[in-house]
This record gives C-alpha cells, sequence and structure tokens, in this order.
C-alpha cells in the first residue's frame, strides 16, 4: 500500500517522458527539401505567373515552417512542410494546364484567322 | 468505506467505457475529408482523369483511401484533416494533369491541321502563281507572234515596194505609179511595138506575184488632133496593154481601164518634147498603196 503514490508518481513520470518524446520529434528536414525542390519545380513550370495563388500559399507555408521550426514546434512544421510541397505540385501541374490550353487557345485563334483565306480559295478554285 | 473505496475505481471505468463505446459509435464529421470525398467523386467521374493521368491518379486514389481510412480509424482529428489536405490537392493534381495533356494532345492535332491549312493555301497560292506565270507566258508568245507577223508583212510589203520601184513606178498622191512613154506605140496606132514587151513582161510578172494588187490603167495623148480621135485613141492604148497583161496570166478582173484622152496633160502641148510626155499610158498601182508606203516610213 506503501507503494502505491510511488507508483503512480513512476507512471505520471513516463507519461510525461512520452509525451515529451513526442513533442521533440527530430526536424523535418526531409520535409524540408521536399518542399523546397517542388517550389523550384512549380517556379521552372512558371507557376508564379499561372498559378500564382497556389504557389504563394506553398511558399507562404514554406517559410511559416522554418518559422516554426526555429521555434522547435517541429510537429506543425512537418504539416506545413507537407503541405507546401504538394501545394507546389499543384501549382506546376495547373501552370502547366493553363499554358498547354493556352497555346491551344492561340493555334485554334490562328486556324481560325486563316479561314476567310480558306474560303477564299476553295471558292475560287470553284472556277 | 473499505467497500466504497473498491467499488468507486470499478464505476468510473464502466463510465469511461460507456463514453467511449458511445464515441465509437458515431464518427466525428471532417469537413476537410468531405472536400476531399466530394472531389474524389467528380475525378473518379470523369474518364479523362484515369486514363491521362493514370500515375497521378492512382497516387490520389491511395492518399485518399489512406485519410478515409485514418478518419474511419478514428486517429486524431490533425492527422485526418491533414491527410484529407494531401488527398485533395493530390486529386486536383491528377486532375489538372489530365487536363494539361488533353490539352497538349489537342496542341498536336492543331498544330497539324494548322500546317496542313497554311501548306494548302502555299501550294493554292503557288498554283495561282504558277497559272499567272503560263498566263504571261503565253501573252508573251502572242506579242511575240503578233511582232514576227507584222514584220512578216512589212518585209512582203517592202519588197513589194522595192520590186514596183524596180519596174520604174514613181511614188505619186494616187499611188505608185508606172508610165508608159508612146515609144511602147507606133504613131496613131494601139498596138504595141515589139520594144514593150519586156517592159510588160515584168508588170505581168509584178501582179502575178502579188496577186492581190489592183491596176488602173490609164490612156493619154497630146492635144494634136481631134479630141474624140484621142480620146479613143488613149481608151484603145489602155486596153491594149490589159489585154497583154492578160495574156501573160492576170485576171482581168484586177484591171481596170479608162481613156482621158487629151483632159491630163503632165506637160506643155506647146513643144514637141512636152507633147511627147503627154502620150503615154500609166498604170496605176491601187489598193492600199498609200498603207504600203505608210508601212515603210513607219
Amino acid at each position: 500500500m506503501n507503494s502505491k503514490p510511488l507508483n503512480r508518481a513512476a507512471a505520471t513520470l513516463a507519461i510525461a517522458i512520452t509525451i515529451a518524446a513526442c513533442s521533440s520529434t527530430p526536424p523535418p528536414r526531409v520535409e524540408l527539401q521536399h518542399a523546397e525542390n517542388a517550389l523550384a519545380v512549380a517556379s521552372e513550370q512558371s507557376a508564379d505567373t499561372h498559378a500564382a495563388e497556389l504557389y504563394s500559399d506553398a511558399q507562404r507555408k514554406l517559410s511559416d515552417a522554418q518559422a516554426l521550426m526555429k521555434k522547435k514546434k517541429h510537429d506543425a512544421a512537418k504539416r506545413l512542410l507537407e503541405q507546401a510541397t504538394i501545394d507546389a505540385q499543384l501549382a506546376a501541374a495547373t501552370s502547366k494546364a493553363r499554358q498547354t490550353q493556352q497555346q491551344r487557345d492561340q493555334i485554334e485563334a490562328s486556324i481560325e484567322a486563316l479561314r476567310p483565306a480558306v474560303e477564299e480559295h476553295a471558292s475560287s478554285d470553284a472556277y | 468505506m473499505k467497500n466504497n473505496g473498491r467499488i468507486e475505481p470499478l464505476l468510473t471505468l464502466c463510465a469511461s467505457l460507456l463514453l467511449l463505446s458511445g464515441c465509437a459509435s458515431k464518427l466525428a464529421v471532417n469537413s476537410e475529408l468531405d472536400a476531399a470525398r466530394i472531389a474524389y467523386e467528380r475525378a473518379s467521374a470523369n474518364p479523362e482523369v484515369s486514363e491521362f493521368s493514370k500515375q497521378e491518379w492512382q497516387r490520389a486514389h491511395q492518399s485518399f483511401t489512406a485519410a478515409d481510412r485514418a478518419w474511419r480509424d478514428k486517429k486524431g482529428k490533425s492527422v485526418v484533416t491533414q491527410q484529407a489536405y494531401l488527398a485533395h490537392q493530390q486529386i486536383l493534381i491528377a486532375e489538372q494533369t489530365a487536363a494539361a495533356r488533353v490539352a497538349s494532345e489537342d496542341v498536336g492535332q492543331l498544330r497539324l491541321l494548322h500546317s496542313q491549312t497554311v501548306a494548302g493555301l502555299r501550294a493554292d497560292e503557288a498554283q495561282a502563281a504558277r497559272l499567272e506565270a503560263a498566263r504571261l507566258a503565253e501573252e508573251a508568245n502572242r506579242l511575240q507572234r503578233e511582232v514576227a507577223a507584222r514584220e512578216a508583212r512589212l518585209a512582203a510589203r517592202t519588197a513589194e515596194l522595192e520590186a514596183l520601184k524596180e519596174l520604174q513606178a514613181k511614188h505619186t498622191d494616187r499611188g505608185m505609179v508606172l508610165t508608159l512613154g508612146d515609144v511602147l506605140f507606133d504613131t496613131d496606132k494601139a498596138t504595141l511595138k515589139s520594144g514593150a514587151i519586156q517592159n510588160i513582161d515584168k508588170v505581168a510578172g509584178f501582179m502575178r506575184k502579188y496577186d492581190e494588187r489592183t491596176v488602173l490603167i490609164e490612156g493619154h495623148t497630146d492635144n494634136t488632133g481631134d479630141p474624140e480621135y484621142n480620146l479613143e485613141l488613149s481608151i484603145n492604148r489602155a486596153l491594149a496593154i490589159k489585154g497583154a497583161l492578160e495574156a501573160r496570166g492576170v485576171d482581168s478582173a484586177r484591171i481596170d481601164t479608162s481613156g482621158l484622152g487629151e483632159e491630163q496633160p503632165v506637160a506643155s502641148n506647146d513643144s514637141a518634147a512636152g507633147r511627147q510626155l503627154n502620150r503615154r499610158v500609166e498604170i496605176v498601182f491601187e489598193d492600199d498603196t498609200q498603207s504600203l508606203t505608210a508601212a515603210i516610213e513607219e
């Protein structure tokens, strides 16, 4: 019976250690690298112009995560870095899609611009 | 007290167990996961996504399934929310990738169409240019033929004029006129002297060669003797020349004759020399001798 309070204290300590261990996740260096890479790829796709909102979301999350890492809030930083990575990937994909669609629209327009000449030739061929 | 002390923790355990089972019976709503689910269903319904972004869609599918499992396994809210967010973005990536590839295929086909259209137009233009070149070449040929024909006509007329000049014909207002003096005829006779034959042969040769040409043969006399007689003599002399030309193969239809008697002297009848000049036969080469000389002068 005397040992009971001691046991309770030990259990509490164990839990505290566990929690502390959880919160002291190592800094998410790999995730940081991934986010930076993804942003570089997005930048190559001109996502800063063609998917500006998504791109700046990713940038903001990256810098927020870096700030959190300085405060040793590694869990929150890791979550933000994962988001920054996928946001940057989406920005890249969206930028590519929009640019390709623009290209398509331009070619369609130039074909459309040729239509009068084609029709003129078609009618003159009839003679 | 002892009993109570033992029962109390037991009751607490029961209560907390009940509470936990209550939790297990219904899952908490996660709006992030719901949003991801809507996107997942939309992308699933789009055949282009699975066809054109197979890899991305597979990743999105796995990501969403994991988020959903985390939620069903009642993982912490922040864990589920994070996974749902990542899955949602991955779904959007699959959709955008598919859209890019669809557009890219369109670009390929449209480029082909564009270049074919341009090539077609160029071919049409080239064809039009070829037709125009052929037309111009034909026009040039036509002009060349025209020039050649003109030159040939001119050469023919020049030759004809030269031939007339060789006959001693003179250029007058009436055209080319060849004057045969009275020495070709016996006095008061309308028969040709043998010496006239050479001249007549030349005129006949010319007429045969230039078979379009027509002539007017005019007889003239001086004023000695009876005017009526002179008129008749002038007619007969003109007819004598005509007969000689006919005998040499010149169609009579090409020869007109007239006698003018003493009406048109070319010199004074006061002197013997003037009267001799007035006794004459003129062969007037008609038709377009005017244009003939004009052609020479051009």
